[in-house]
């Protein structure tokens, strides 16, 4: 059960990041948005993964879905799997969770509300295809 | 197509695309059944382009991409459609006869994908 929660977590984080990677291509006012982002962030989910991590930099992004980076700006942990499930289909947003406590964050967490929005955009509009 | 709509076909390709690296890699059980599925499954929603390549039952993804010889295209023209088959909510079989969804090339490895897809969906079941 928490093996296939683990699967769609990870494919359902990859799917988001690899349609900002494609937004960039078409959408000039995205580029323009994200020019100003340079970070790395991880992203845990604890006891047992998945755990991706992502580079912002010179308007491109760059996803790991399987991977530990060694120097990240941001940490984002989830201990719940379900939870975190909720946050990326959209049905919890991730700045609200981010507030509130449910998703940790290791770093300055107004640096990282700062810059949620690159995937924030996505969240609801992927959202709608899951649990349809 | 709107960019919503194109950012949806390209999410579920890389749902399908993605997910099916992962289990062709890891399911003893899809190993087992696919070992010795070769051939290209072609995609295009719309002009929305993706082809998966198999090599006895392991898959790889291409996204953005065509390939000059694919064993089987499928191609939607409707994106509700097609994002109906893509999440599994639309059966292929009954999608290709109502004629929602046209196969080129060879049927019969147009049906084995649909077996390929039913252990996806199964191992996607939390997320599609």
């Amino acid at each position: 059960m928490s093996e296939k929660k683990r699967l769609a977590l990870r494919i359902l984080l990859g799917g988001l990041h690899y349609c900002c990677s494609e937004l960039l291509k078409i959408d000039p006012a995205y580029k323009e948005k994200i020019a100003s982002v340079d970070a790395v962030l991880q992203w845990k989910s604890v006891p047992d993964g998945p755990n991706t991590y992502t580079i912002i930099k010179d308007s491109k992004i760059e996803f790991n879905d399987d991977g530990i980076h060694e120097n990240p700006d941001f940490t984002m942990i989830n201990n719940d799997i379900v939870q975190a499930l909720e946050i990326y289909k959209g049905s919890y947003p991730l700045s609200e969770a981010i507030k509130n406590g449910d998703v940790e964050v290791i770093g300055d967490k107004d640096e990282i509300l700062k810059i949620t929005f690159w995937v924030e955009v996505l969240i609801p509009l992927i959202g709608d295809l899951t649990g349809r | 197509m709107s960019i919503k709509k194109i950012m949806q076909i390209k999410a579920l390709y890389y749902f399908v695309g993605r997910g099916l690296e992962v289990v062709s890699n890891t399911n003893e059980g899809f190993q087992e059944e696919f070992e010795d599925l070769d051939g290209i499954f072609q995609w295009n929603v719309g002009g929305v382009l993706m082809f998966l390549e198999a090599e006895e039952g392991i898959f790889t993804a291409h996204y953005d991409s065509t390939h000059d010889d694919p064993t089987v295209t499928f191609i939607v023209e409707d994106h509700d459609k097609a994002i109906e088959i893509l999440t599994g909510e639309l059966d292929g079989t009954a999608a290709y006869m109502a004629g929602d969804l046209d196969i080129a090339g060879d049927i019969n490895m147009g049906m084995k994908f649909t077996q390929v897809a039913g252990y996806l969906l199964e191992a996607l079941s939390d997320l599609l």
